[in-house]
């Protein structure tokens, strides 16, 4: 556990060290410039998703837009835990337990990236309150555990394609070419298997997303912890 | 402290280790030594459990491991001092006596620096100053001065000799200058076979064998008791019993100068080799 920590720590100081901090702030800038300034995507997204303009805006528009960015969002994230870090892995193998290694590096990428979630939820409430003077909480938090289950999905594919690939650039490719496939997957019998099926709407919480989501993790991590124990370094 | 038996290792069609059985105590240098593609490195990524044998086994008593191997690297975007502190665990004993290493090879001035910032050779030596940090039961070194500035190589040589009195020190090396200024055990690799395994001290009793490179060729010394055979400007003695001192010392009377002289092990090794190539 002690070595886990020392991992965890270490991966989070790296992740506030490198590009993956510039992806944060472009993505939060770019959600930003679609909630604050486009109407038209607001008044697609209220017919689309709430005709009787029930829910707050600003609240719902972050949602869909995290939603559909998540799976890019995990790829950029976490495509290089593993692949291509064979020099380094030496280095970090040679005193730390592999599973040491792995988990801690997955769950300081996804700690990161779900605190980043929580701080462009928190924002966003808190510009909502300050346009329409109504603060909807419940909501918000409902939507923000879906989107933390959701990216803990996304980010269990990628750890596993992370895993098997031996270079970031075939790791990163392979992230992107199933976050596509998924899509079509989504719509054909083996829908079980894409992320994308199990779609939850702003503010509702079902037993039948959440389960097969968090489904992802318990199979996939404790496979590619597998993997790596088994594989050469 | 470690038992190995049967051990073999295949990459595709490619059998690097074949058949090894090796056991080390608890303490003492052990240097395993071999060709290019003879199986070091992997002898030692198995050891350390870096990679899975095809077949055999490994016993380790200790956990305890420390390591340098060649193709590893320290985190490129730290500094030295983090990549130590990461090394030993965030364990501030360990972390010390990483310090010190650090101070008596006079290479404090680079804990602060970031590893990408490093000449090789200071990375290199950073890193195998960084495998002593902790003070590990085995320490394991591949090629630990190789591509390192001959001041550090002394000081590396100097820890390494110093270590393996109390802990169990495990290094390879295409060179065999280390097995000229240490006595310990040598392992010779050659096509994943041990081709011998032996004391060093032992080795230079039983194979006495001496090249000299001249500062001008067209010598010919001839001592009693003592063959020769003449190469350009090299000359390599053969004798039953130690003369090398007394070699040397005909040189200098006669007033011929030479530029080096040869690591007998080297010439032994070699000799080995060759025969086993031959075979």
């Amino acid at each position: 556990m002690k070595e886990l920590i020392v991992i965890f720590k270490d991966e989070v100081g790296q992740i506030f060290r490198s590009r993956k901090i510039l992806y944060m702030a472009a993505i939060s800038a770019l959600i930003l410039a679609i909630v604050y300034s486009t109407k038209v995507v607001q008044l697609g997204i209220l017919i689309l998703f709430d005709p009787e303009n029930e829910l707050n805006i600003y609240s719902l528009v972050t949602y869909y837009t995290l939603y559909i960015a998540i799976p890019i969002i995990s790829t950029l994230f976490s495509y290089d835990i593993i692949s291509g870090a064979q020099k380094n892995l030496r280095f970090l193998a040679s005193r730390y337990s592999r599973s040491s290694i792995i988990l801690g590096r997955f769950f300081a990428n996804y700690i990161t990236l779900t605190c980043f979630i929580l701080l462009i939820t928190i924002g966003t409430t808190l510009f909502s309150f300050w346009k329409t003077q109504n603060m909807d909480l419940k909501h918000s938090f409902f939507g923000f555990v879906f989107l933390g289950i959701f990216l803990l999905a996304w980010m269990s594919i990628n750890l596993i394609i992370s895993t098997i690939c031996h270079t970031n650039s075939k790791s990163l490719y392979m992230s992107f070419a199933v976050s596509i496939m998924l899509i079509v997957v989504s719509q054909t019998k083996f829908a079980f298997l894409s992320p994308y099926k199990f779609f939850s709407h702003f503010g509702v919480l079902e037993s039948t997303t959440i389960t097969p989501l968090i489904c992802f993790f318990i199979v996939l991590v404790p496979l590619s912890v597998y993997i790596f124990w088994r594989r050469d370094l | 402290m470690i038992e190995i038996a049967g051990l073999t290792k295949r990459y595709g069609k490619i059998t690097a280790l074949d058949n090894v059985g090796l056991k080390f105590g608890e303490k003492g240098l052990n240097l395993i030594a071999g060709a290019n593609g003879a199986g070091k490195t992997t002898m030692l990524l198995l050891i350390a459990g870096l990679i899975r044998q095809s077949a055999g086994k490994i016993r380790i008593r200790s956990k305890k491991i420390g390591m340098y191997v060649q193709g590893a690297s320290l985190c490129q975007n730290r500094t030295v001092r983090e990549n130590l502190m990461l090394y030993s665990r965030h364990d501030l004993l360990a972390y010390k006596s990483g310090l010190t290493y650090f101070e008596s090879a006079g290479l404090s001035q680079l804990l602060d620096k970031k590893v990408h910032e490093l000449s090789s050779s200071c990375d290199k030596a950073s890193y195998v100053l960084i495998a002593f940090s902790g003070e590990p039961d085995i320490l394991l070194l591949d090629e630990p001065i190789a591509g390192l500035d001959p001041v550090l190589a002394d000081k590396i040589i100097h820890f390494i000799k110093d270590y393996a009195k109390k802990k169990l020190l495990i290094m390879s090396s295409q060179s065999l200058r280390m097995a000229n200024l240490a006595s310990g055990r040598i392992i010779v690799l050659h096509n994943g076979l041990v081709v011998l395994d032996s004391d060093i001290t032992k080795l230079r009793d039983e194979n006495h064998t001496m090249r000299v490179v001249m500062e001008k060729a067209g010598h010919i010394v001839k001592i009693p008791g003592v063959f020769f055979c003449v190469n350009g400007n090299t000359i390599v003695f053969k004798y039953k019993k130690d003369l090398s001192s007394k070699i040397i010392g005909l040189l200098a009377h006669k007033g011929i100068k030479w530029l080096s002289k040869g690591n007998d092990i080297e010439q032994i090794v070699a000799e080995i080799i060759r025969k086993r190539e031959n075979t």
